[in-house]
């Protein structure tokens, strides 16, 4: 094991796949021959309330991402992107974004505004400049599944080589976890691991 | 997911498992042939994964109509000589009080687990008891694994903990190791089919002429139990139970005791700040008998002893005890000293900086751009209310029942709501019940609201799983006792919040065998309840009618809303191709009032606040069309080729 450990937090609303694409994340880890600790915190809700998953890979035995410690936060939507770097990113630690907003009911119904893209990712810049957006929905449309925005971040984080193994054990799980249009689903993922890299290989 | 992984015949593979996968992968291996349960978060996927696997590995699962029932199964299975498991929440543990309270006095050839599943801080749950003292009433083993290779290597250990000493064993779980997942490495299946075969030690004991109850007898039994928990460290310690670390010469003379998930963070701490082999630690994988050998061979040597446990101070509380007779200068820090919170569940940072206090070691700060980054957050972050499922039914029988009080009772009424999805309807902008108890309990604190004179209409809101565990004892009690209340039976038709287990109306059991449907309407009848209606709730018009009418029945009443839960009804249209019709807003006919938004609350219609008008997030809209009859205007109509 290189690392002693990588801290991962994703985070989103009920029903954008967050628990499985940590499930995802930390199968591949256990593949990849780490100790790992997965942990998802959501309320009662079925649907629409706001899904924290930690994934901790390495020597780790809490299954929680402690307070500013993630290495990572992968973000499903915006605001909840936030409140998780907010809660948990390490200064300087990367964050992976999609840009696309899911509203609360509060927004909705047009008692709170939604807040301004800038303005988020201003905030988030306070922290670390290691930022990557992208509208992951729109990604797995052109895949042609517009359900796997989770698993388009998972390749995004495989492209950056922040992970500690091979992108091949993330393939392998999501080929093991992903009920049905498997290959949709890898086409998803090929295409965020070229968003992941190129962030980290810019060409001029 | 992975179909049946816990079911493979694979010793030596590792896997990343929910604990709750890891305790089902423990009742494979080690040969439980009966599980019984009722679902409750943070336990359903413990019978759930059994259920899926049950056929392959030849094991008895089932959901139970409630905990009790399923404690019961478990007795008789292990009364037969089979392995058999219970599980259940921790607030569902106190519905099997009275039987377990009696199995202790009885022994089995075959081990009995009784499951606890404890959620501190009530994730999921209304309030944070710790069941170890459920254990420590009923004198019975309470084992707590602390990851998720303890969670499934401890279900062999409880089983033959259980046969060894001839008692049920609690194994006691927390939300932490439940709902997170590690990796796990399986050892080898044993299965075995037992031939059923009735024992019972209390029959055995059972001396004709001194009869079944009484002072001759009793007392006898309860010696017996006692003698049987003296065994109980021995065992576990064999079994390795117990992990102890003496430095040779301790920082701070400081000792750690931990149990359970807060294990991870005492390690984590320790690890973190390069002292793991520089303080002393016991892990205590047995936490009721309190081991008290194990532990005074720990504690002798250290000056301070820090409990570090999820829950009451348990630990800490025997430990003081016992300190006071073996070393009363030892200093005990905890929950108790205040170094740990008493409420709320543990983390890392918790557990971080008690240790760091103790040892005079930094405390953790947070970043100063963290502090900036958290203040500038605040003012950008909304909170996602809780608020039921677009297209939910019980959204739609809330409101018809509101507009019924409105129309027959003058909006006056007092609900009492019970435990499921439906429990929401407290919420804005429903707020249709002003409290709510526990599993059951909505129809029988109806009757004593009844009996107490309020003139106002008294309602009882119960869902269907809810019904069957514990609402037909309430009911007939209000026929028996003639409580003029009014029961809406929000029926589903599934066990919706915790994850669409099937109940005793579905008409198929855990493993998706076919079974006789009981029907709500007809135990409703048998109850004595000569008003009994049922109605669609999508049909808002009879709904309302419904509820009127039974309003203003003068006797006890009950309306069941009976719609398929829309979750459940999506996913079955994704299966089967079904197009759902969708609705949106006529822009011409939306005068702006906002009653959708602001009195319904469907989830997937929102308001313009530039445009003045509501508009059908169309990617939400389930289709239900209960906003046509909600908008006085009736601006919702069907999209366009829908």
């Amino acid at each position: 094991m290189g690392i002693k450990s990588l801290e991962i937090v994703i985070s989103g609303v009920g029903g954008q796949g967050n628990v499985r694409g940590a499930q995802m994340l930390g199968a591949a880890a256990v593949k990849a021959g780490f100790m790992v600790r997965v942990s998802d915190v959501f309320g009662i809700a079925q649907r629409g309330g706001p899904v924290l998953s930690h994934v901790r890979i390495g020597e780790v035995y809490g299954t929680m991402v402690s307070a500013h410690s993630a290495d990572v936060v992968v973000g499903l939507e915006p605001m909840e992107a936030l409140r998780a770097v907010s809660a948990f990113l390490k200064p300087g630690g990367t964050v992976a974004m999609s840009t696309r907003p899911i509203y609360p009911v509060e927004v909705n119904t047009g008692k709170a505004a939604y807040p301004k893209m800038e303005a988020i990712l201003e905030a988030i810049r306070v922290a670390t400049s290691r930022i990557i957006t992208l509208d992951a929905t729109e990604v797995a449309q052109s895949a042609g599944i517009p359900m796997a925005a989770n698993v388009v971040m998972l390749g995004v984080i495989a492209g950056t080589g922040i992970l500690p193994f091979s992108a091949d054990y993330l393939r392998e799980a999501v080929r093991e976890y992903i009920p049905r249009s498997i290959e949709e689903n890898m086409v998803a993922f090929e295409s965020g691991l070229k968003i992941g890299e190129s962030y980290m290989n810019p060409r001029t | 997911m992975m179909p049946n992984v816990v079911a493979k015949d694979s010793p030596g593979a590792r896997h990343l498992l929910l604990g709750n996968e890891a305790v089902a992968r423990g009742a494979i291996e080690h040969n439980v042939e009966i599980a019984a349960a009722y679902p409750g978060t943070p336990s359903s996927e413990i019978v759930e994964t059994l259920a899926e696997v049950a056929d392959d590995v030849g094991m008895h699962v089932q959901w139970s109509t409630n905990e009790k029932v399923a404690f019961e199964v478990a007795i008789g299975g292990a009364i037969c000589g089979k392995r058999s498991l219970a599980s259940m929440k921790h607030i569902g543990a106190n519905w099997i009080m009275d039987p377990l309270m009696h199995a202790v006095y009885h022994g089995f050839d075959a081990g009995l687990i009784l499951i606890s599943a404890d959620d501190p801080s009530g994730h999921s749950s209304a309030n944070e008891q710790d069941n170890r003292y459920m254990a420590l009433l009923a004198e019975i083993p309470a084992i707590e694994p602390s990851d998720f290779q303890e969670a499934k290597d401890y279900v062999g250990h409880a089983l033959t903990v259980s046969e060894e000493i001839r008692l049920p064993v609690m194994l006691r779980l927390v939300t932490r190791i439940c709902h997170s997942r590690g990796d796990c490495i399986f050892g080898e299946i044993h299965r075995e089919k037992r031939q059923p075969k009735f024992s019972d030690d209390y029959y055995r004991d059972f001396v004709l002429g001194e009869g079944i109850v009484g002072p001759k007898v009793i007392p006898k039994m309860h010696r017996t139990q006692h003698e049987k928990l003296k065994r109980v460290e021995g065992v576990a310690a064999r079994l390795g139970l117990f992990n102890s670390e003496k430095p040779e010469r301790p920082i701070g003379d400081l000792g750690v005791i931990a149990s359970s998930a807060p294990v991870g963070y005492v390690l984590d701490s320790l690890t973190g700040r390069g002292i793991r082999d520089k303080v002393g630690f016991l892990k205590l994988g047995l936490s009721n008998p309190f081991p008290e050998e194990t532990v005074s061979d720990f504690i002798s040597g250290f000056d301070k002893i820090l409990v570090v446990e999820e829950g009451e101070p348990f630990i800490e509380r025997h430990l003081d005890a016992l300190v006071k007779r073996v070393n009363p200068a030892l200093k005990i820090f905890g929950k108790l000293s205040s170094h740990l919170p008493r409420e709320g569940e543990l983390n890392f940072s918790l557990v971080d900086d008690a240790l760091a206090v103790l040892l005079g070691l930094e405390r953790r700060s947070p970043p100063a751009e963290k502090l900036r980054l958290t203040e500038a957050a605040s003012a950008l972050l909304t909170p996602r209310t809780l608020t039921m499922c677009a297209g939910c039914p019980h959204r739609a029988a809330y409101y018809a029942a509101k507009k019924a009080t409105r129309n027959v009772a003058n909006a006056r009424y007092i609900a009492i709501g019970d435990i499921g999805c439906y429990t929401l309807g407290m919420y804005p902008p429903l707020r249709f019940m002003q409290d709510v108890f526990c599993m059951g309990s909505s129809i029988g604190i109806a009757n004593g609201i009844a009996k107490a004179g309020i003139a106002d209409p008294v309602i009882a809101t119960i869902g269907d799983s809810t019904f069957y565990h514990a609402g037909i004892p309430a009911l007939i009690n209000a026929t028996f006792n003639q409580a003029n209340v009014k029961v809406m039976v929000l029926d589903n038709e599934v066990t919706a919040m915790t994850g669409y287990q099937p109940h005793p109306g579905c008409g198929q059991t855990a493993t998706l065998k076919p079974t006789k449907n009981v029907m709500i309407e007809n135990l409703c009848g048998a109850c004595g309840i000569d008003f009994v209606r049922i109605v669609d709730p999508y049909d808002f018009n009879s709904s309302v009618k419904a509820m009127e009418d039974a309003i203003k029945f003068n006797g006890p009443a009950v309306v069941i809303f009976r719609r398929l839960c829309a979750q459940e009804y999506l996913r079955k249209a994704r299966r089967q191709g079904i197009r759902i019709s969708k609705y949106r807003v006529d822009p011409e006919k939306c005068i702006g009032c906002r009653t959708c938004v602001a009195a319904f609350g469907c989830p997937a219609i929102g308001f313009d606040r530039e445009k003045k008008k509501s508009f059908v997030v169309t990617l939400d809209c389930a289709g239900c069309g209960v906003c046509t009859a909600v908008c006085p205007q009736g601006a919702f109509v069907l999209e366009e080729g829908s």
